[in-house]
């Protein structure tokens, strides 16, 4: 067996190992289990989420490094005692899909929500985050401020 | 309001060059380059094949566009649909093309005595499938492209009520860059190897390299986005 007929083998099995996994992907899959009854006990809250994909950019590991960060430094006392809290959520995992359609995401996406008796409330997406992503000090008090205004809005 | 509609329009130019020159797409960026830059023994048809692309690029946006402004079909929606499954397919579907540049497969079309005819036409590179190409990897939406086409180029469309001008800019500032490197590339390569005397030579290791390029951009598309294991 030559070398060419050894590489074309090998990547047709490539290719149809891919469309196998493909398929399989596309099977039903299980429900998710149900969100822990703690999460619906919690107290009021805003969470900052950075939605994403299963498959990350560089472009999109930087906008949730900086955001992550930001808010878990201009928020210190605020996410001590759970007042404000940053979750990333993959919205490819099951029974996150939902994400999609609640808050309208055409990408990866920083959103703020407001959490009122385990309930999400008003919600924003902050959707300048990819025009000031290489801009980092223009990205943090973007972040920064419009953390503030939301939570300081729902206090009000 | 003119001021404010040119203004836009530049802007739009300027988010499909973010998009070209951002690391998201720069898998079929490099495809793209490589395949626009490989007929070096004609200078016009490796600028045509640029056009071609570029055109391409921007014929699937403008068509995406008015089907999102004109139809009931939701941003959210074709954003997701899109993102899901162009990058997954687009993998295996490079590796074939690779295959079929390095002579590794050979496809025959139903009702055609001269099976080897397709595949001697894509190795040879025409301009329609640079044109191709480009309809293709426009449809391949990372989440940069994405963001900037749906969340940002969209909602400047429909609030200018331009909905064709705009698509067209933003697929031109995604085309030239990769367009202007290809041609770039295969007009300087096509001169140098035309001083050596080994234009014959060159093209043969051109199309190799080509069609490794696509086999290597397949296999990381499809580890990224099949296995998600990148």
């Amino acid at each position: 067996m030559n070398a060419k007929r050894v590489i074309r083998l090998v990547l047709i099995a490539f290719v149809a190992l891919s469309a196998i996994w493909l398929v399989g992907r596309e099977l039903p899959e299980r429900p998710a289990p149900d969100a822990p009854a703690t999460a619906a006990a919690d107290g009021d809250r805003i969470t900052v989420y950075y939605f994403h994909r299963t498959a990350r950019c560089v472009t999109c590991l930087t906008i949730e490094r900086l955001a992550q960060s930001e808010v878990e430094n201009a928020f210190r006392d605020q996410i001590a005692s759970g007042e404000i809290v940053f979750r990333s959520v993959n919205i490819e995992d099951p029974g996150n899909d939902h994400f999609t359609t609640d808050y309208n995401l055409v990408s990866q996406a920083v959103v703020l929500v407001e959490i009122r008796v385990g309930a999400p409330g008003r919600w924003k997406n902050l959707d300048a985050i990819w025009d000031l992503v290489h801009e980092e000090g223009e990205f943090r008090q973007y972040i920064r401020s419009e953390v503030g205004l939301f939570a300081g809005q729902g206090s009000s | 309001m003119i001021e404010s509609y040119w203004l836009a329009g530049a802007s739009a130019f300027w988010l499909g060059l973010l998009t070209s020159i951002s690391p998201c797409p720069l898998a079929t960026n490099i495809v793209a380059v490589t395949y626009i830059s490989r007929h070096l023994k004609s200078p016009r048809h490796v600028a045509w094949a640029g056009v071609a692309y570029t055109l391409g690029r921007t014929f699937t946006y403008t068509a995406l566009g008015l089907v999102l402004v004109f139809s009931l079909a939701s941003a959210v929606e074709a954003s997701e649909l899109l993102q899901t499954y162009m990058n997954r397919i687009l993998g295996p579907l490079l590796i074939l093309a690779g295959m079929i540049l390095l002579d590794l497969l050979r496809v025959r079309l139903p009702g055609r005595a001269d099976g080897k005819r397709w595949s001697a036409r894509f190795m040879q590179g025409t301009i329609w499938s640079s044109g191709i190409l480009g309809v293709l990897f426009a449809l391949s939406f990372c989440p940069v492209s994405a963001a900037l086409f749906f969340g940002s180029l969209i909602p400047m469309a429909v609030s200018h009520q331009s909905y064709a001008s705009f698509p067209i800019l933003y697929g031109l500032g995604t085309g030239l860059p990769v367009a202007i490197l290809g041609v770039g590339l295969g007009i300087g390569a096509g001169w140098v190897s035309r001083a050596l005397h080994g234009i014959t030579v060159v093209e043969v290791w051109s199309r190799r390299v080509t069609g490794a390029v696509f086999i290597l951009a397949g296999i990381y598309l499809s580890l990224k986005y099949v296995f998600a294991l990148l």
